[in-house]
């Protein structure tokens, strides 16, 4: 804490300086440090959209000339009209020979960026007079290339930060094309925002397209002051990229607002420069523009995605009874992250849609980025609660402190250690530290690279003493040795939290495997007390290894709608005492032989082996195998057309199931 | 949406995750050292370690990205060996062939292996130190009769004179790639009767989760 207010401090004389000659030094010092690719796009937005429609690069076609003095005024830039009009001219889902239909109605210049199928990858399909290169066709496409972290078309040399500004520069530039872009004429023309958001409403439908769905637009912009400030204060947010590109509206706003956004982007530009490779973090704008957009939707109740997050954090929050573990909260939190992630995928909520921003291969790795700023940030600290009442409860927190201050008192060849040099009192000192600052953090990636430089300052001092390379050998003792020096039980929690919430598909990776030894080295100094060590281990391995499996499972069957609905209201009924329901947390891959062990605990039932889950519909009475899904199944008969009334019921498994009969469930 | 790796059918990338298994000073640790020499990729934090290694090859057109996970191979750490080789592709059981004890261990680790995984893991069996055949322990016919008896194959190799190591990967390689396809069509043929199969109030419905239960490769790409 006191290094960031430290930093801050520093920051804040950032601001006087660098609001004083902003626009000046902004430019200057920008162009000196940043990559080619950078600049440029920094460029169109700072000088193009300052010379504001230059003499309208794109009435080429309408022929009537966009005086400069009226465009200054109105503020409008082409990548503000780009940014405004999407719908119009960014159609993804169109086909070869739709967007061809389209494109031969209008005259040459006019484009489309859309996802050919048969390139498998975004082109920009440009209306060319009929006897140009495409060889009669009328219509050419240029395809995208999507690297790391530009979109650049096939060809050239120039890339930009996301498909607004490399189309806005080839409005301006032809550089690979035959000609520039034009921008169809309805955008061209457009005076205000206002204008411009008639003409996107309408899509595709009057200027350009007859066909595609009108996307819902959605204004994001309202808290976006408040929403800066708090990343500026979120010290997870290291990367602070130069973002000139601030937000999308903000070319937009009342003059009266220059200032204040004035000053905010000299704050991070302050940032960036007091970064070593503040250069490559600078690349990171897009994506953080996109996880910032997110995370607004996610606070927008009026937005489905919206609801759906803000009511899982409430029932989290309220409901921190409903888990019957550490692990059982953690993984229910990972599915619905990956939940989340699949709806943004298909839902047209984001706008512009994520994919003309980030790069396809990216996507996910934002999305997941921006599911940690949504649902773990707000939740880490009923969190990091639950999972160490869960610790205290069931014993394991007494357990693993007595273990540890025993295990501390070891020398590294009681640990397994052989040869290699231990770090000294010093160094663990700093290891120390570096877990502290690890607990701090709520986002699962960052505090795995924290334990990857743990991890590599192990090997360096181990390296620094011998010369030669070590594998696990070697190295998974010396984790064991320095995790108990380190004598720090809470470590034990963060690891399960990394493990569980982590994104799936890095857990095959660097991450995973050091995540995975130092589980590994935690669970040997926990169990360091028992002789017998080697048998409760791998008891406790064997269960670790069926949880994986199956959340891995879970995670592979692609989730719909239906399985937001997490809730599933079940009766027991009893002999004597008639019918009690209650609504439970149920996941729709969560087998009946969940339920049950559920229903026994929710219901305190002492004879869980007489018991069973029944579907109870008017006529029939069923049975469920322990092995079938009741969400699903709930899932599968809503579905059905004349569905009848019906009631998941958990009770003896009788001789007598005529007394059902007399049960009135009360069944919402 | 899937989990599968991205892309075309063309251009698909295999990830597949290895571990390596085996006693400790039986020559795990030289032996990926030796596969990876310069080749580390500076992306990763704790470049220049041998317990975490990654490799890219590309296999009769197709990506493969290998990540190598080794362990610590002495007694007191056997019980952490689920953690490692969960969700593993292929395993290299390694051996000193001097040294029969450690062939022993070998066989320990392959009845673990089935017990756990089943078998949708590709397992190799390597003779080590095959530069020290003067004072081998463990004869070849046994070695080579055992592997075949457990569904595995078998190989020599010197790490010390880089012998034998290109194809033990390469090999391991194709095998994992042929069983992610054989998984794939089998999936594929899965959801399609799964599909058909729908009629009415359907209450079992443990068909998908059979298919995917059945575990695999190329996670992601």
């Amino acid at each position: 804490m006191y290094s960031f207010t430290r930093r801050w401090r520093q920051c804040l004389i950032y601001i006087y300086f660098l609001s004083l000659s902003l626009s000046l030094s902004l430019s200057l010092s920008l162009s000196l440090s940043l990559s080619l690719s950078l600049s440029l796009s920094l460029r169109l937005e700072g000088e193009v959209s300052g010379v504001y429609l230059q003499s309208s690069p794109c009435a080429g076609a309408s022929g009537e000339r966009d005086s400069g003095y009226d465009s200054l005024r109105r503020r409008m830039s082409v990548l503000d009209r780009l940014r405004h009009t999407h719908p119009v001219w960014l159609l993804l889902t169109l086909s070869d020979k739709e967007a061809t239909r389209i494109l031969l109605q209008q005259p040459p210049g006019v484009f489309l960026v859309r996802k050919s199928s048969t390139l498998q990858r975004k082109v920009l399909s440009l209306r060319v007079s009929d006897d140009d290169a495409s060889g009669g066709a009328g219509v050419c496409d240029f395809p995208v290339r999507e690297s790391q972290y530009t979109f650049s078309l096939e060809g050239s040399g120039i890339s930009f930060a996301d498909l607004f500004r490399l189309v806005a520069f080839y409005c301006i530039s032809r550089d690979v094309l035959p000609f520039t872009l034009n921008l169809p004429e309805a955008i061209a023309a457009s005076k205000t925002q206002k204008d411009l958001e008639e003409v996107a409403q309408l899509g595709a439908g009057t200027t350009v397209i007859d066909g595609p769905p009108l996307r819902l637009r959605h204004h994001l912009g309202n808290n976006e002051d408040s929403s800066d400030d708090e990343d500026l204060c979120d010290e997870e947010e290291e990367d602070y990229g130069v973002s000139l590109e601030n937000d999308l509206e903000q070319g937009l706003r009342p003059p009266f607002k220059a200032r204040r956004r004035g000053v905010r982007v000299g704050v991070k530009v302050a940032l960036s420069f007091r970064k070593v490779s503040g250069v490559f973090s600078t690349f990171m704008t897009p994506e953080r523009r996109a996880v910032r957009r997110i995370a607004e939707l996610s606070r927008d109740k009026s937005s489905y995605f919206g609801c759906l997050v803000q009511d899982y954090i409430s029932f989290v929050q309220e409901n921190k009874g409903c888990h019957t573990s550490g692990l059982d909260l953690l993984q229910t939190l990972r599915q619905f992250m990956t939940q989340m992630k699949a709806y943004l995928t298909q839902s047209s909520e984001l706008d512009p849609p994520i994919e003309s921003l980030i790069p396809e291969d990216q996507i996910d790795s934002v999305l997941e980025k921006a599911m940690h700023k949504c649902v773990l940030k707000p939740l880490k600290g009923v969190v990091e609660v639950a999972l160490h009442d869960f610790q205290v409860s069931s014993g394991g927190w007494q357990q693993l402190r007595e273990n540890l201050a025993l295990a501390k008192t070891r020398r590294p060849q009681d640990l397994g250690v052989d040869g290699a040099v231990p770090p000294d009192p010093m160094a663990i000192e700093k290891i120390r530290h570096k877990f502290h600052n690890m607990r701090k953090m709520y986002s699962p990636d960052k505090k795995v690279s924290l334990l990857l430089r743990v991890c590599k300052l192990i090997y360096t001092i181990m390296q620094d003493n011998s010369g030669r390379m070590y594998g696990a050998d070697d190295f998974l003792p010396m984790l064991t040795y320095v995790l108990a020096q380190c004598d720090m039980p809470q470590l034990d929690t963060e690891i399960l939290y990394m493990m569980e919430l982590l994104d799936p598909s890095l857990l095959h990776g660097e991450g995973g495997y050091y995540l995975t030894s130092a589980y590994g080295a935690m669970a040997l100094i926990k169990n360091f007390q028992e002789e017998q060590a080697a048998r409760v281990l791998s008891s406790e391995a064997r269960d670790t290894l069926h949880q994986w499996h199956r959340r891995r499972t879970a995670q592979r069957t692609a989730p719909s709608v239906d399985d937001f609905q997490n809730y599933l209201r079940v009766a027991l009924q009893e002999v004597n005492s008639g019918c009690t329901a209650k609504t439970l947390l149920v996941h729709p891959y969560s087998t009946t032989e969940e339920v049950c062990s559920l229903c026994t605990y929710k219901f305190n039932v002492h004879d869980p082996e007489n018991h069973a889950l029944f579907l109870i519909t008017e006529a029939t009475s069923q049975q469920l195998a322990p092995d079938t899904h009741p969400q699903r199944i709930k899932a599968e008969i809503h579905s059905h057309p004349n569905s009848q009334p019906f009631h998941f019921v958990y009770r003896r498994v009788p001789n007598l199931n005529l007394l059902w009969t007399s049960c009135q469930l009360a069944y919402s | 949406f899937t989990m599968a790796a991205g892309g075309g059918a063309g251009n698909k990338t295999y990830s597949f995750k290895v571990v390596l298994l085996g006693e400790g000073c039986v020559g795990k640790t030289s032996l990926v050292l030796r596969y990876c020499e310069n080749k580390f990729n500076d992306k990763h934090i704790t470049t220049l370690q041998a317990s975490f290694l990654t490799k890219k090859l590309n296999i009769t057109g197709k990506r493969v990205n290998l990540a190598i996970w080794d362990t610590a191979g002495q007694e007191r750490f056997h019980a952490l060996g689920p953690i490692y080789y969960r969700d593993s592709n292929g395993a290299i059981l390694v051996y000193d062939i001097t040294d029969e004890d450690s062939f022993q261990k070998v066989k320990n680790w392959v009845k673990e292996l089935r017990k756990m995984l089943g078998n949708e893991i590709c397992l190799c069996i390597v003779g080590n130190k095959v530069d020290l055949e003067k004072e081998r322990h463990v004869s070849v016919e046994e070695a080579e009769g055992y592997a075949e008896s457990v569904g595995a194959k078998h190989y020599h190799t010197s790490a010390k004179l880089n012998k034998g190591i290109e194809e033990l990967f390469l090999d391991l390689c194709k095998r994992m790639m042929e069983t992610a396809q054989a998984e794939e069509r089998a999936k594929g043929n899965g959801a399609s009767q799964s599909t058909t199969s729908r009629r009415g109030v359907q209450i079992v419905d443990d068909d998908p989760q059979a298919a995917t239960a059945a575990g695999g490769c190329c996670s992601s790409a």
